[in-house]
């Protein structure tokens, strides 16, 4: 079953010069338009009907354990405080003062008391509640009324320590916007049985690119890693060959809500026993002790189990609109084992993004491990990693290409259609888990859901 | 002032004259050191880079910044946290054919001063503070993207000249300002 072959329905949203969204993200022929790359039209639309309606991934739990603890992060434009409240609920809020919008935390991280703006000196509780009104008796009238004067806030919720908010009172739970793709979530972070935990803090830099090349990227893109990562065999971390045969694979996704993840392995033959997935597992992630392992895969769902038997392992996703992960032991210099991160990619200008990267590690593992994690994670995907620094080549060479004349009404197309072969194997329903299933060569199938999803949201 | 105090104030003066001397001497070599290291990285010359500047064992790491740390910088997290065979594996990919962000390579150039020169935590080593402002330009863009930083070195003093054992970079940035760090501080 999918949602691939729908109507096409013209669509309503029209961008400011009357170009219609129907046509920035074309289904019948499977194609976009370059200006979702670089418009200013395109890009405040999804400001205000993208960023502002979808589950936004803020922090992780561990981030701010302690009662006042707070980071400073951004939901599309929008500067946000998240802060841990006394009675452990996370807050999330707008940090902009209710008087003239100035920022009322300045500092990325730390633990307060109250937040105050230093303009006129408002002051905020940690739960954003509007506590100080400076002069209020002798220039106030006597009827203003401070509750109704807070911070704006947004809904919480958190999935797998992962905390998401979004502005949206219409938007469906946290639970129901994940959908299917959330077991793929729970079975990547399923393997720490006491959770995990961010090493430092994010690293952050600016791509000269539009924030989208990353999404749609992360969301399953199997087709470019054995191109623009060539230098990883020529370097030396890969034998020849191995790249190629990581076009191969499993692609998932929900199929309503634009997230899409890869599955490592395509097993085929007989199921290997519990035993050997725990091995398999210690061998990917040398932290695991055999008591964690045991409690590991008591904990997770037997589908996932049954996945892993056949050879498969989560890998990497993004979720709609802009929040990706990879959980993959990768060989190099620092050994074999976990690395691990999850990041957002932040819109900035139509031309720019912020990438925030945070390295995650098992709870309860010993320090030396955790600087193995740490050495392991950015030796391969962040602001220096190995991978990571020839895709941003490449989508800021698309970049540069898509402004002139010419180049802005190009159109690009998602062409790699699920194979059509029904003896494919485990194709589809025969699948353990849940969600739309493409196995095999990879698709593009799982960017295609994006964009759709996109379309949806860019619609008024 | 007897004749044997006047005799020991010269070889005082004498003394004290060569190990000013010998500072100014140490400090033109660590600037000269620091000066050829910035030339390897500009001419994109790593593996060289690595040959002669770069110790057996070194610990090179360049932490996360965020607003108000102030110099209270992550122990764990960095942009880099490398060892000799991590930055070994960083060159052989970098000067690998399909390394498609240092080829063709970024135009860069390393100003580095306001060096400091003092005894290093063992016999044997140097502790250097330098500043370094790197100024990076790709392809036939007309802007570059800059990177400041103070490094705090130790230099092992060998027979062939300096190495760095440990550097910590400690850049100006929170969020950086360029696309990848397909580079060295």
């Amino acid at each position: 079953m999918t949602d691939l072959d729908v109507a096409v329905d013209p669509g309503s949203g029209v961008v400011p010069d009357g170009t219609g969204v129907a046509d920035l993200v074309d289904l019948e022929a499977r194609s976009i338009s370059a200006r979702t790359w670089h418009d200013t039209e395109v890009f405040e639309l999804e400001q205000e009907r993208l960023f502002s309606r979808t589950w936004l991934f803020v922090a992780h739990e561990s981030e701010i354990p302690e009662p006042g603890d707070f980071v400073a992060r951004h939901m599309g434009l929008d500067p946000v405080i998240v802060s841990r409240q006394r009675d452990g609920s996370i807050a999330v809020m707008l940090n902009s003062c209710s008087h003239r919008g100035g920022q009322v935390c300045r500092v990325d991280k730390g633990n307060a008391k109250d937040f105050a703006c230093p303009y006129h000196g408002w002051r905020y509780d940690i739960g954003g509640g509007l506590t100080v009104v400076s002069a209020q008796r002798e220039a106030f009238p006597p009827d203003f009324d401070k509750a109704a004067h807070g911070l704006p806030a947004a809904r919480v919720e958190e999935a797998s320590g992962l905390v998401f908010a979004c502005w949206s009172a219409e938007a469906p739970s946290l639970e129901e916007y994940l959908g299917d793709f959330g077991f793929y979530i729970q079975m990547m972070l399923g393997i720490s049985p006491d959770g995990w935990e961010v090493i430092g803090s994010p690293q952050r830099w600016e791509v000269k690119a539009n924030w989208k090349f990353g999404a749609e990227n992360l969301s399953g893109d199997g087709y470019h890693v054995a191109f623009v990562h060539a230098a990883e065999e020529e370097g030396g971390r890969f034998p020849p060959g191995l790249l190629w045969q990581a076009m191969y694979g499993i692609n998932v996704a929900d199929g309503t809500y634009g997230h899409g993840g890869r599955l490592q392995g395509a097993a085929e033959g007989d199921p290997v026993s519990v035993e050997q997935v725990q091995e398999v597992l210690q061998v990917m992630h040398p932290w695991l002790s055999d008591a964690d392992a045991r409690r590991a895969l008591d904990a997770l769902d037997p589908r996932q189990i049954e996945m892993m038997r056949s050879g498969t392992y989560p890998l990497l996703g993004n979720v709609f609109p802009n929040f990706s992960f990879v959980v993959n032991p990768i060989p190099g210099p620092h050994g074999l084992g976990t690395t691990t991160f999850i990041r957002t990619w932040n819109p900035r200008t139509p031309e720019t993004m912020e990438v925030v990267n945070w390295v995650i590690a098992p709870k309860g593992i010993s320090e030396e491990e955790r600087r193995l994690v740490a050495k392991r994670s950015v030796n391969t995907f962040g602001s220096s990693g190995t991978f990571e620094n020839d895709d941003m080549e490449a989508w800021t060479q698309i970049q540069r290409s898509t402004r002139g004349g010419k180049g802005k009404d190009r159109r690009f197309q998602y062409h790699i259609l699920r194979d059509p072969d029904p003896t494919d194997w485990r194709d589809g329903e025969d699948f353990p888990g849940p969600g739309l299933i493409y196995q095999g060569i990879a698709t593009e199938d799982n960017q295609w859901h994006f964009w759709k999803a996109w379309r949806r949201y860019m619609e008024p | 002032m007897s004749e044997l105090e006047a005799k020991v104030a010269t070889v005082q003066d004498q003394v004290s004259e060569s190990a000013q001397v010998a500072r100014l001497v140490r400090f033109h070599e660590v600037m000269t050191f620091l000066n050829r290291e910035a030339e390897l990285l500009d001419r994109n010359l790593l593996r060289e880079w690595l040959d002669e500047c770069v110790g057996e064992t070194i610990n090179y790491f360049m932490p996360v910044r965020a607003a108000g740390d102030e110099y209270d910088v992550d122990d764990v997290l960095g942009h880099f946290n490398e060892t000799r065979s991590s930055l070994a594996h960083r060159v052989e990919t970098m000067v690998a054919p399909s390394s498609y962000a240092n080829r063709p390579p970024s135009r860069t150039r390393r100003l580095v001063s306001n060096i400091r020169v003092g005894d290093g935590p063992e016999a044997g080593t140097l502790a250097v503070t330098s500043a370094v402002a790197l100024f990076r330009n790709r392809y036939n863009e007309t802007d570059f993207d800059v990177l400041t930083a103070e490094r705090r070195d130790v230099l092992a003093v060998g027979g062939d000249g300096f190495r760095i054992v440990d550097r910590l970079v400690i850049v100006d940035l929170s969020t950086l300002g360029t696309d990848n760090l397909a580079l060295f501080l």
